[in-house]
């Protein structure tokens, strides 16, 4: 987590930006376990900040990225391609940071060896 | 009774190791099938709504609740799961969605719910993955929570049963598990249920033993009889025969030597260049004491003694009540060092009923603030604790110190009860080591005076990171201001580890931070030598420390000490972590 956080670009950049936007991309599922609980709980937590509206989709299935319960649905397992959709305010900065997630595995990666 | 009855061996499916001897005991689930469906009129319908909220707010007081236990007792794992069920109390699903419901459907608010959770099981059943299956239960768990909040009705929990029972129930879900303490329940057995659900992990991470896949309607009939788990094999004996049971007593007796003789060869721990480290745990029960041994700790560094009377009024227990229990305590502790703090009652830790609110408790009348206005409470517990002064190594740590005045004051009260008990003609320690809790930043300015007046120091990053940034650590929405990393704290613990060298007594620090792989190799750099948390971390603790060279650290804490953030000072650690970790894998 902390090795995305420094990644952000600050918020002023972002408020440069369009003030509002659509942003859509296709992310790899890497960790282990896939989309379960606490992957889920990891988004829905990040996304408490962000002012955009942001959908999930997988196998022709959109889900609200912000309730825990809707991701579980999609049941998306490691190596899985997700659809990411984020309209708002912010698009650029929360779709940054979703990426961020999904590359740091929510937290996940280096959870095994110790 | 059972000696009529024939031993019976039920097979199933081993989930969490560990053999364990007990009564069965029957555990329903919330039967949702009672629950009534009726029309609401349209004018009932905002108080239909207003219900489903407060059913909502009281199923996560439930949470937060569990969630205290569990940090206290030190199950991270089991605390993260109980999280995520939190933050599932604010799914959109679950509030608006329900909310809308209520209005397009207009029937009363627990048959609404309930469909609405019957819908979203049968959405869940078509997922084919096991393992995404089985998070249904998380579901189910958070979803009867609240049921049964909207909907009342008696039912046996796990409070109203004896101690030493194993419990079966149709399938184990993640809050029950995790509510188990490991006095009460021996074991669990299921109908259902796999290695991979939360239970399991909340089961193994407690080491309790739990076998699934057994006919539950066979068991009914025996319940309260006497029966062996066996979460190894995955078998569960009924009505064990006296050979049996002496055998599985045998194989609980193996364990826990084997456990225990691996434990003295870990007790001592270093770095990689030599350095000896003392571990400590935190405790608050006499039950933990086991822990102690268990985990290979050199001693107690943080008794809490408040917890021993925890939902108790303080004053009604009387100075025998209490020598009989520090009595146990001491004979239990065999010898090793036990730090016992004074009652650290106020702030967060309320339960003194009797007193008047405060409109800011952590700024309050609490720790030894609270002792010197309550002298007899304090003057009480002085007296049992001095009177068992000979039954072991006890030292006396004091809470929220932040002058010099209340703890001269504290030590003349000492003095004074240790000649009033000799007088009396009672025999107790000549030295009796007195310490200060380092928890508030003024005490942390000011700690070369404070080591003065004392023995030895405990530095409490808990409330010492809430004083100085400012920040209540449990505020929900403050999580990111709550930091261990702030470079200030760097800086006070750098200092105080400063100050004990110069003042020749030993330092420990109590906290979460103690326990954190991350910040080991800082602590080391910054001087500590002495960590006290919970005892279930202290391998991870040992296991970091091994790995690590002192003269690093301290290059590591040079440079960190240069860096302005916590964000910086984190990804710097985190760098230096990830590097370790691939060096040994």
């Amino acid at each position: 987590m902390l090795n995305f956080l420094k990644q952000l670009p600050s918020v002023k950049e972002e408020e440069k930006q369009k003030l509002s936007e659509k942003l859509e991309k296709v992310v790899k599922i890497k960790n282990k376990m896939g989309l379960h609980v606490r992957p889920a709980s990891y988004i829905a937590k990040l996304l408490q900040d962000s002012q955009s509206k942001v959908t999930l989709t997988y196998k022709g299935e959109s889900v609200n990225a912000r309730s825990i319960m809707s991701i579980m649905i999609l049941a998306a397992p490691k190596n899985s391609q997700v659809h990411i959709s984020v309209e708002g305010s912010d698009a650029g900065v929360t779709m940054k940071r979703l990426i961020g997630a999904f590359e740091n595995q929510f937290g996940e990666k280096g959870l095994e060896t110790v | 009774m059972t000696e009529a009855l024939e031993e019976t061996l039920l097979k199933g499916v081993p989930i969490s190791e560990g053999v364990s001897i007990g009564k069965l005991f029957f555990l329903e689930d919330f039967p949702d099938d009672i629950i009534p469906e009726f029309p609401i009129q349209s004018s009932d319908v905002e108080n239909e709504i207003a219900r489903y909220r407060r059913a909502v707010l009281s199923s996560r007081e439930d949470l937060h609740t569990l969630q205290r236990f569990l940090a206290k007792e030190g199950s991270n794992e089991a605390a993260s799961i109980i999280d995520t069920h939190i933050q599932m109390l604010e799914d959109p699903f679950m509030t608006t969605f329900v909310e809308k419901k209520i209005r397009q459907m207009m029937k009363n608010t627990e048959s609404v719910f309930r469909s609405v959770m019957t819908d979203y099981e049968k959405e869940f059943s078509k997922i084919k993955d096991s393992f995404f299956r089985q998070r249904l239960l998380d579901v189910k768990d958070l979803s009867s929570r609240i049921l049964r909040h909207l909907y009342p009705r008696q039912q046996v929990t796990l409070s109203d049963l004896p101690d030493g029972v194993i419990i079966f129930t149709k399938e184990l879900v993640p809050s029950l598990t995790a509510e188990a303490s490991t006095t009460q329940v021996n074991g669990f057995i299921t109908e259902m249920g796999g290695a991979t659900s939360h239970a399991a992990l909340i089961a193994r991470s407690k080491g309790i033993p739990y076998v699934s896949n057994i006919d539950i309607k066979a068991l009914c009939e025996c319940e309260e009889c006497d029966a062996v788990i066996d979460g190894d094999q995955g078998v569960i004996i009924l009505n064990p025969s006296s050979e049996t049971l002496d055998l599985y007593r045998d194989k609980q007796q193996q364990v826990k030597k084997t456990t225990q003789n691996a434990e003295q060869k870990e007790c001592r721990t270093e770095t990689l260049d030599g350095c000896e480290l003392t571990l400590l745990a935190n405790i608050e029960s006499i039950a933990d004491l086991d822990l102690v041994d268990h985990y290979g700790a050199h001693g107690v560094g943080l008794f809490r003694s408040e917890f021993l009377f925890f939902g108790k009024e303080l004053l009604s227990f009387s100075e025998e009540e209490q020598y009989a229990l520090y009595l146990k305590v001491m004979e239990n502790s065999k010898g090793k060092p036990l730090t016992f703090r004074t009652f650290d009652v106020g702030g967060d830790k309320g339960n003194i009923s009797r007193y008047e609110p405060e409109p800011n408790p952590a700024l309050g009348c609490r720790g030894i603030r609270f002792l010197l206005r309550n002298r007899y409470i304090f003057v009480m517990q002085l007296r049992a604790l001095m009177r068992v002064s000979l039954e072991g190594d006890l030292r006396i740590l004091l809470p929220l110190i932040s002058d010099v005045t209340e703890l001269i004051e504290a030590k003349e009260l000492i003095q004074e009860v240790a000649i009033d008990l000799r007088k009396e003609g009672y025999e107790i320690a000549d030295e009796i080591p007195v310490g200060s809790m380092i928890e508030v930043p003024s005490a942390v300015i000011i700690c070369d005076l404070i080591a003065r007046e004392c023995d030895f120091l405990s530095i409490g990053t808990n409330d010492l990171i809430q004083y100085t940034l400012a920040t209540d650590r449990t505020h929900q929405d403050l999580h990111s201001f709550y930091k261990s990393s702030h470079p200030s704290i760097i800086r006070m613990i750098r200092h105080i580890g400063q100050e004990g060298i110069k003042a020749d007594i030993p330092i420990s620090l109590c906290g979460e931070m103690a326990a954190d792989p991350l910040m080991i190799p800082l602590l080391l750099g910054l001087g500590v030598r002495s960590f006290s948390c919970a005892p279930r971390f202290l391998p991870t603790v040992r296991e970091m420390a091994k790995r690590l060279t002192l003269a690093e650290c301290q290059d590591q804490v040079d440079h960190i000490l240069k860096l302005e953030t916590c964000i910086e000072v984190e990804q710097y650690l985190l760098e230096r972590y990830e590097k370790l970790i691939s060096e040994i894998s």
